[in-house]
């Protein structure tokens, strides 16, 4: 099944139109100038 | 839904570990040495992201630097323009003579994911009792080397337990920056792993209780929310942001991520490891191909639910922008009665 499939089955969200886009909030490490964001780390 | 300007993008070398992490999902694939990404499935993916436009590149695994062509990738990335950043559990850093060619290699960025705070902590979590030490080594060889780099913690249950352990042992490695993450669900075979994965009012507790043992640290650092916002009370996000230590949304949210796996297939989400969106070779094979197969009424259908509000609330709340409704993988396990809070009063 890929994931278009499985959210198709198993989402439990509604899919209401968003007032706006989500932006999400991202720090930018001044002493590593890594941005730290939603890595899908291993 | 317009694509985004910009992508950043994953690759997966490998699920291949030098740890054994007890809660980690490539214990299903049992830390498959055969599953090394080919030379020719990168080379494949270089060329499609060279047709894009790409803020970062990140090399993930498994553990990407026990790839056996780690060196010969980054380098080919780092010819085709990409800025490249690393995921690892930086065991291999304890060598310095290791880091030094990993820099000329052109990696501009090292992100250390630790997982605990004790030679203890690693021996019950990841099954080695010598890796601490090598962390610890390798955290201050690479904080001498000068490289971007910040100590990134994915709280889960065990690590949960011994947080003000880890912070000390953060704060004694000389680290700059340090980010906290926390367990999101994985999917496998259709279901939720782990099965005991820490609801939201449970993580939203875990957190309230690190922040002020990180403030007390001194340290500089960022937490990662990944649950819906009404989990926590309304002065807390404030909080956060206010001391520039929130951060949150998703790339799955914003559709701005490629995510690759060792065969080739591209992700939405490396927790969705089984359920891919598309293949390299098939579905698309360069830039131009990818913004078609993004344009093709499935992908854009699920990029556009992406950023859809999951519940009513979520519509009507001042959070939404920042917040989103947490992470989507939530939203696949459970349902809003468990998924949203009330935003808690002080103390709630």
């Amino acid at each position: 099944m890929n994931a278009q499939e499985l959210f198709a089955r198993k989402y439990t969200g509604s899919n209401l139109e968003a007032p706006a886009p989500v932006t999400g909030c991202k720090v930018q490490s001044e002493t590593s100038g890594m941005i730290c964001d939603c890595d899908p780390d291993e | 839904m317009s694509l985004p300007s910009r992508f950043n993008a994953w690759i997966t070398l490998n699920r291949a570990c030098n740890l054994r992490c007890k809660w980690c999902y490539a214990a299903s694939t049992q830390f498959a040495q055969t599953s090394n990404m080919s030379m020719k499935t990168f080379s494949q993916i270089v060329y499609v992201l060279s047709g894009l436009p790409i803020g970062r590149v990140a090399l993930i695994g498994g553990e990407p630097t026990i790839h056996p062509e780690f060196w010969k990738m980054t380098r080919l990335l780092k010819e085709a323009g990409a800025k490249v950043a690393l995921v690892t559990n930086s065991i291999k850093f304890a060598d310095v003579g290791f880091l030094k060619q990993t820099i000329n290699a052109g990696v501009s960025g090292i992100m250390t994911s630790l997982k605990g705070g004790s030679p203890l902590a690693y021996l019950e979590g990841t099954g080695s009792s010598s890796a601490f030490s090598k962390v610890t080594r390798a955290i201050r060889n690479i904080e001498d080397s000068g490289i971007p780099h910040e100590v990134s913690i994915t709280a889960c249950e065990s690590t949960m337990q011994n947080f003000a352990e880890i912070v000390e042992a953060v704060k004694a490695s000389g680290v700059q920056y340090f980010s906290v993450d926390t367990e999101r669900p994985v999917m496998l075979k259709g279901g939720l792993e782990p099965g005991n994965f820490p609801n939201c009012p449970k993580i939203a507790a875990f957190l309230m209780s690190a922040y002020p043992v990180l403030v007390q640290s001194g340290l500089n650092f960022c937490i990662k929310v990944s649950i819906p916002f009404c989990h926590f009370p309304e002065g807390f996000i404030q909080q956060l942001r206010d001391g520039n230590h929130l951060s949150s949304g998703c790339q799955m949210i914003n559709g701005s991520g490629l995510i690759f796996d060792p065969t080739g297939n591209l992700l939405a989400c490396n927790h969705l490891c089984e359920n891919p969106l598309g293949t390299l070779g098939i579905d698309f094979s360069d830039g131009e191909g990818y913004y078609a197969f993004r344009n093709r009424p499935d992908l854009a259908s699920f990029y556009k639910g992406m950023g859809t509000c999951p519940n009513q609330r979520c519509v009507e709340c001042e959070h939404w922008t920042l917040c989103g409704g947490g992470c989507r993988l939530h939203w696949l396990c459970a349902g809003a009665d468990e998924l949203l809070g009330q935003f808690l009063k002080k103390g709630g």
